[in-house]
């Protein structure tokens, strides 16, 4: 899995490559904790590289939307591929995040 | 077959017909020697889990299958219905527009007067208590009344009664019983789920009855699934198979198609269940 940070106009947005499972979820975890941390309020996660994310995986992504919302901020999720969007409508998990077509349009959001 | 530290349990969610779909899903986990420890059935999914709890060969399931989901289920239903709708049928908590000796006869068959004490990998059937509403899980006694209680389907199918308890279809309370499995200690979770698909026509007051009930059927699967997938400590691998076209419940012409779904949602999950397996 390859997992990159940039700041865009103050949002933290992570792009994510590869796959997501409970044996890659520690990786993803650590990269929060040592590269994002308390630095960012608003977090957007740039999907488009993501084929695939398991019941773990969502876990993770639900974590750090109850974190950034706990201090004030949000997660909001981009560019979705199709294999994944089937697990987030499946449990849910758009209806608890709002998911965006671009990064962009992610990124934008959070000047509304 | 290969021994792996993790705890396996395949959930086979209601779906009627289409819980064939198990043939294929277990075809794969023979060939690749995965090790199921836990299955768990709930209506359509029970009579499969059965099969596949007694190690039955899956020709067999197929063929006992074959056999089950014919017209011949729906003994004296429209004579029933029109009774029913004349008055001349007085319904009760026990009544169904159903004439069940058939469905009762098949049941019979595929479980070969077994007791859950006689299979070869646990088994938890789920039904419903139609006095309180709760899911029920059954784990002991014989086979055949725990299956006939998981797939009494409300109002087509008489109740079953189990230990004094009144029992319908586990559809009505856990249609997709994940819990089950992570109650009884699972780790990896194979969970085979089928979702009802909706009309497009409303013709009759039946009609529109049908759909409602698929509408809040379809919502209790997608919540309790989403909730489970919070609550697991583990993976949940959902294992959905999507078809052509609708399948109704006697489309026995299509079975090869529904096994060939089931063993292709399969595969598309084998790679990261592989891969947590080897962990």
């Amino acid at each position: 899995m390859k997992i990159e940070l940039k700041d865009i106009n103050g949002v933290a947005v992570v792009s994510i490559v590869g796959e997501l499972d409970a044996l890659s979820a520690s990786e993803l975890t650590g990269f929060f904790e040592s590269r994002v941390g308390d630095s960012y309020i608003n977090l957007v996660t740039d999907l488009e590289g993501l084929s695939y994310s398991s019941s773990a995986g969502i876990r993770i992504f639900l974590g750090l939307a109850r974190s950034f919302r706990q201090k004030g901020g949000d997660l909001r999720i981009a560019a979705v591929m199709p294999p994944v969007e089937k697990i987030f409508k499946l449990s849910k998990f758009d209806r608890i995040v709002k998911v965006f077509p671009s990064v962009e349009d992610a990124v934008t959001s959070y000047d509304e | 077959m290969t021994k792996t530290k993790k705890k396996v349990a395949l959930v086979i969610g209601s779906g009627a017909i289409k819980c064939a779909a198990s043939i294929g899903m277990f075809q794969v986990l023979e060939e690749e020697n995965i090790e199921v420890n836990l299955v768990v059935g709930c209506s359509g999914g029970a009579i499969y889990g059965v099969g596949i709890a007694a190690g039955m060969p899956l020709d067999e399931i197929q063929e006992l299958s074959d056999n089950t989901w014919t017209k011949d289920l729906m003994q004296d239903y429209m004579v029933n219905l029109k009774a029913s709708k004349d008055g001349s049928l007085k319904f009760n908590e026990r009544s169904g527009l159903v004439n069940d000796t058939y469905l009762n006869e098949k049941l019979k068959n595929i479980s070969g007067g077994r007791l859950f004490s006689d299979l070869k990998i646990p088994l938890v059937v789920v039904a419903t208590d139609m006095v309180d509403g709760e899911p029920v899980e059954l784990v002991e006694g014989d086979i055949f009344s725990s299956v006939r209680a998981s797939l009494a389907i409300p109002m087509i199918f008489p109740p079953w009664e189990v230990n004094g308890r009144l029992l319908v279809d586990g559809a009505a309370s856990n249609p997709l019983p994940i819990d089950v499995a992570i109650q009884n200690g699972a780790d990896v979770v194979l969970a085979m789920g089928f979702t009802i698909d909706y009309r497009k026509r409303f013709r009759s007051l039946t009609a529109v009855q049908e759909q409602m009930t698929s509408i809040y059927m379809n919502n209790i699967f997608k919540n309790a699934y989403a909730f489970h997938n919070l609550a697991h400590h583990s993976e949940i691998f959902p294992i959905i198979p999507e078809f052509d076209s609708t399948i109704s419940m006697f489309d026995i012409h299509k079975m090869p198609h529904i096994i060939e779904r089931g063993r292709g949602a399969t595969l598309e999950q084998l790679p990261h269940i592989r891969r947590l397996l080897k962990d």
